[in-house]
């Protein structure tokens, strides 16, 4: 998550400033930053470094601070803020950091602390540092921010940090402007030479009062100012890209605690999200409508079926109501049945002209149904067996003619004699 | 609606129709017929030309059975109560000789005058 406009106030080479919408003020004591707002700052009797030290990553920034305080380069405890640290061997890390007199640091905390608004705040190396990791790419690239007399220094990868300082100049004289960019020309190449490596790009990020370097020749690196915004202070207007980059810091960066950052993204969350409620409302809202009137809808059109259906029922006894049909339809179905199913006369004629000679009928059932009759025929052939089988089958064959369908049949003989057994069917015509 | 309108239209010309030709069940006598006897030959022309529908009345048959013989189930079997016994003309000295064993079973409807 990045900045949009808001407050952003610097704290460098001593003095306080107030930048806010493209109007920066002069200050007097980081005491008086009591709203949201970002704060960088140099911290007074700071340095910035990378060093190694002989000791794992977890122990590297305790094992720094000790270094410090045996050089004697504070004369008072310190803290360490890391900025990087990489495992280099066994036992080694390379780690780029801030060391701030102890004092001065828990003075800048407990301010952020205490204050009821959420306050970011970043060292000043924190902002060069993301600048080189937003804008590097596998070879290395310089990050130089030069204000006053002092030119911050930081050469890198994304992945890896080689060299941090800080350069100062005597004073502000174009002489010492002058040697001051000699400086940092001196240490990018000295760090070149050192870690056998090429910086193919050095970014350039300018304050109110920065001179550009007037390098000439080839430098063997590209030379590249990052975009300016003007700026007013006290009447008059300045050029400056630090604001910019300042605003595209990520907040995960800064050294506040999660209080302070929570609070910030509960802040900026706010608009999102009153506008996403404002947004489900609206949608509930015309959803409401919506439904309510597709409900109304439906509703008539049911009132309107249900009118119908009362009309129709109404209608009903004046087309004549329940006509009484069922009985009369029976009897004259059954009727219409009599007279034309086969009569147990026309059964007995039929047998007769099927069967022939010598064949007589030793059983006779025939039972009707509603869709036709069925008959079980027992007869006895006393005839030979040849002559008997033809009657049996003639017999047969003039049934089927006269429309039975045989169900079953079976044949038996005793040589003299030949008994059979017939299931005809024959439905109603 | 307008279909089961004509539906109902026609069902209704139906049943008039009906009752302007005494097709209905009110104006018809219904008679059951069964006969369970040993019968000559002549008797069971006479009965089945007799059992057929005619310009004045219906036949409807239901079942018959005939054999040469008096199946031992028909032996001593009792009429149904309510139900006509038909009984041929012949005389006691053809019965003697009676050539089948016959059970017929069926309605005559006859319309009323």
């Amino acid at each position: 998550m990045t900045f949009s406009s808001e407050k952003i106030y610097l704290e460098l080479d001593g003095h306080l400033f107030l930048y806010e919408a493209g109007h920066l003020s002069e200050l007097g004591d980081p005491s008086e930053i009591i709203e949201e707002s970002i704060f960088v700052t140099d911290f007074p009797d700071s340095i910035s470094r990378i060093i190694q030290v002989e000791t794992p990553p977890k122990y590297a920034d305790v094992m720094a601070r000790r270094n410090l305080e045996e050089a004697g380069e504070f004369d008072q405890p310190v803290t360490v803020i890391t900025h990087w640290k990489k495992k280099k061997r066994k036992n080694t890390t390379d780690i780029f950091f801030t060391a701030v007199p102890i004092q001065s640091y828990n003075h800048y905390m407990t301010h952020v602390e205490e204050t009821s608004a959420p306050i970011l705040l970043f060292p000043l190396y924190t902002v060069l540092h993301q600048t080189l990791k937003k804008n590097a790419r596998k070879s290395p690239i310089a990050v130089i921010f030069q204000h006053g007399r002092s030119a911050d220094l930081i050469i890198g990868t994304k992945k890896k940090i080689y060299f941090a300082n800080r350069s100062m100049a005597f004073d502000e004289t174009p002489e010492q402007i002058y040697a001051l960019w000699d400086m940092v020309l001196s240490d990018i190449r000295s760090t070149e030479a050192e870690n056998r490596i090429k910086i193919t790009k050095a970014l350039f990020i300018s304050w109110i009062d920065s001179t550009p370097p007037e390098w000439k020749g080839d430098l063997g690196f590209n030379l590249d100012s990052l975009a300016e915004e003007t700026l007013e202070l006290e009447g008059r207007s300045y050029r400056t890209s630090f604001f910019k980059v300042v605003r595209k810091l990520d907040v995960a960066a800064s050294i506040s605690g999660p209080s302070e950052k929570l609070a910030y993204y509960s802040r900026k969350a706010i608009l999102p999200l009153n506008l996403i409620l404002l947004l489900a409302v609206c949608l509930v809202f015309f959803g409401y409508m919506y439904f309510t009137r597709q409900a109304n809808a439906l509703n008539m059109s049911y009132q309107n079926l249900v009118s119908e259906l009362v009309s129709v029922k109404q209608l009903q006894p004046k087309i004549g109501g329940h006509v009484p049909y069922e009985e009369t339809l029976a009897f004259v179905k059954r009727l219409e049945r009599a007279s034309r199913v086969p009569s147990y006369k026309e059964f007995v004629n039929d047998l007769s002209d099927a069967f022939g000679e010598g064949m007589v009928v030793e059983l006779l059932k025939v039972d009707y149904g509603q869709g036709g009759l069925l008959a079980e025929v027992h007869a006895t052939v006393k005839a030979p067996f040849g002559q008997a089988h033809r009657g049996y089958q003639r017999s047969l064959w003039i049934l089927r003619k006269k429309g039975y369908c045989i169900e079953d049949s079976s044949f038996s003989t005793n040589i003299q004699a030949s008994h059979f057994l017939l299931k005809l069917t024959k439905r109603n015509p | 609606m307008a279909r089961q309108q004509r539906i109902l239209a026609r069902v209704r010309t139906f049943v008039e129709k009906a009752k302007a030709f005494g097709l209905v069940k009110d104006r018809w006598d219904r008679y059951g017929v069964e006969i369970q006897e040993s019968i000559t030959f002549p008797e069971l022309r006479q009965i089945l030309e007799q059992t057929v529908s005619k310009e004045t009345y219906y036949f409807e048959p239901s079942s018959l059975y005939i054999s040469k013989a008096k199946p031992e189930s028909a032996k001593g079997e009792a009429v149904e109560p309510g139900k006509k016994k038909q009984v041929p003309s012949a005389g006691t000295a053809e019965k003697q000789k009676a050539d089948l064993f016959l059970k017929l079973r069926g309605y005559f409807l006859v319309r009323r005058q």
